[in-house]
């Protein structure tokens, strides 16, 4: 069984449902839409592609356990999912804010029949994870310059601020 | 990035909260990043001062003849020395007022750093007499510091009058002092009395040249429930305790080195306390003595452990000892943990050096509660000179034959 959805620049994707179900999002428009189109508003095709290729490739993995908050953030990225983010930053962005607007974990609650409140915790702690590892890992390691020249960060702080910044950095660092 | 909402922010932000370095470079991005970044990374703010090592004025000349060849005895008269009211202070006393002035410019600089500071830790710097204000001026500009540390200070005194202050850091709750020497034990007290409401204090290798006291002052707040003293003067740090009025319901103890001299105290404090106290470890110079214990009153001990400190002339601990000792515990009907080891180390550390025996039916049946026994095996191969202990414990730790911190030598007091 499959389901249809339209992206904002009105391109259709013609989706298996069990790849689908990986977007919360999508799963729960599924039941009130029936056999209509499913509009995605926010998502460009070039994105959904991406996304959809992330959900077809992990349909059968299991979901993910629920984070109570405790789960160790390493920023590891497995060889799959390392290759599948390889992308330009624009569309990193893209992918990570799509994620963050299918709500692709609600998913969890529905299957781990876990209070809502708790669940979107979890949700806004998974949702675009790889997207925002491979953010941290390309953070990592690199100067104020070189992380604003990378993500086009405008330094909006006055020289004074900057001199004071850098001295009070000098202590902290040496905590 | 900028179209990115906060909680992804954040959320990348996460990822690299262990690596203080990249988030002190996040922090100084632009001010959205700042402000998000503040909180976590100025909970615990050090200043430390290593120029202090290589003063930059020079040192004032003093000649110090000494005829002992071990260096720590060299290096401890010497402080004696420097410390003293008669060594000359100038050279030093510019160095030290620059070092003062510098903490204070930062702490000025900005009432937000100032407030989000949770833990201070305060090293290397060479302390005066006179500098007791700026310290209580340094903690006024932090009120939100809960947890107080005080490392590698030498307290120089220039004379016995040091004004007393108003000034109490009441929001500290636990204080630590490390490797600091004082001239005298009042300046010491006079440095405790700044934290009325203190609730754990832990002190590592303090020393004092001339245990002179204020007995008007009582010295440790009545808020004090636990307390470490290791490499400390036991005896007086034991006096001083006795002399609270109300007596402290303290819960945690730990005092390492005990003399012979000191079990006396010792087995008053335990009467004292005993009610109260829940975790007792303490350190032998001769393991055996543990033998005139008397916990009598000790019947709410949760935790145990007897370290011995290695330069004893003792020979092994056994078995039977152990359970000798143990013996002496055997009111404790809740204990459910009994460390006993060798090495000068917290029982922590030493536990995951030893191996465990099995409980024997003795103490099994004296403490039913009990979770873990430990026992340490082997005695290690340590001579009992100095300069063997000063190579042991950095090899032992570096090997990972011991874990977790390695704490001040005693060859360094």
């Amino acid at each position: 069984m499959s389901i249809t959805i339209v992206t904002s620049d009105n391109e259709q994707f013609c989706v298996e449902k069990l790849v689908a179900q990986r977007i919360a999002l999508i799963e729960d428009m599924v039941e009130n839409a029936g056999d209509r189109p499913i509009p995605l508003p926010n998502v460009t095709a070039s994105v959904l592609r991406k996304i959809l290729e992330y959900c077809e490739h992990h349909k059968n993995d299991p979901l993910p356990p629920y984070d109570d908050g405790s789960r160790s953030r390493t920023t590891h990225i497995s060889e799959w999912d390392q290759k599948f983010i390889t992308v330009d930053q624009e569309m990193l962005f893209e992918i990570i804010l799509a994620a963050n607007y299918l709500e692709m974990k609600p998913l969890l609650y529905v299957r781990l029949n876990v209070p809502r409140v708790q669940c979107l915790t979890a949700c806004n702690a998974v949702a675009g994870d790889i997207g925002c590892k491979t953010v941290a890992n390309m953070i990592k390691g690199k100067s104020p310059e070189e992380i604003r020249k990378l993500f086009n960060i405008v330094n909006n702080f006055t020289p004074e601020e900057e001199a004071q910044i850098r001295k009070e950095a000098e202590w902290a660092e040496d905590r | 990035m900028d179209k990115l909402p906060y909680e992804l922010v954040q959320e990348i932000l996460d990822y690299i909260k262990h690596n203080r370095r990249t988030l002190i470079a996040c922090s100084q991005l632009c001010k959205a990043w700042r402000h998000m970044l503040l909180p976590s990374l100025l909970q615990s703010a050090t200043f430390r001062y290593k120029y202090l090592d290589k003063p930059a004025k020079p040192e004032p000349t003093i000649t110090v003849k000494v005829i002992e060849s071990r260096s720590w005895i060299r290096s401890r008269l010497s402080k004696l020395l420097t410390a003293s009211p008669e060594a000359p202070m100038r050279g030093i006393g510019d160095a030290e007022q620059e070092i003062w002035n510098e903490v204070m410019r930062v702490l000025e600089s900005s009432q937000e750093t100032r407030l989000l500071i949770k833990k201070l830790h305060l090293v290397g710097v060479i302390g005066a007499a006179e500098h007791l204000e700026t310290l209580a001026d340094i903690l006024a500009r932090v009120p939100n510091v809960k947890e107080l540390e005080l490392s590698s200070w030498v307290w120089k005194s220039s004379g016995f009058g040091v004004k007393p202050l108003s000034f109490r850091a009441e929001a500290i709750t636990t204080v630590t002092f490390r490797s600091i020497n004082y001239s005298l034990m009042s300046q010491f007290e006079q440095h405790l009395s700044l934290f009325p409401c203190c609730v754990s204090i832990n002190l590592h290798a303090v020393r004092w040249w001339m245990a002179d006291v204020d007995r008007r002052v009582q010295p440790f707040p009545r808020t004090l429930k636990r307390l470490w003293a290791q490499g400390v003067n036991i005896t007086t740090i034991l006096e001083r305790l006795l002399e609270v009025k109300p007596p402290l319901q303290l819960e945690s103890v730990g005092l390492v080195p005990l003399l012979e001299q000191n079990i006396r105290a010792v087995n008053r404090l335990l009467t004292q306390v005993g009610r109260t106290l829940t975790h007792l470890s303490i350190g032998f110079q001769n393991i055996y003595r543990t033998e005139i214990l008397r916990p009598d009153a000790c019947v709410n001990l949760l935790s145990l452990s007897i370290v011995s400190v290695p330069w004893s002339q003792w020979g092994r601990p056994d078995k039977t000892w152990a359970t000798t000792l143990l013996g002496r515990f055997a009111i404790a009907r809740r204990l459910q943990s009994i460390t006993i080891a060798y090495e000068p180390v917290t029982p922590v550390v030493v536990t995951s050096s030893m191996n465990t025996l099995d409980v024997d039916d003795m103490v099994a049946r004296s403490f039913p509660r009990l979770q873990a026994f430990t026992l340490q095996k082997e005695r290690s191969r340590i001579d009992n000179s100095f300069e063997e202990l000063d190579n042991y414990f950095p090899k032992m730790f570096a090997k990972g034959i011991l874990k977790g911190e390695l704490l001040p030598r005693y060859s360094d007091l």
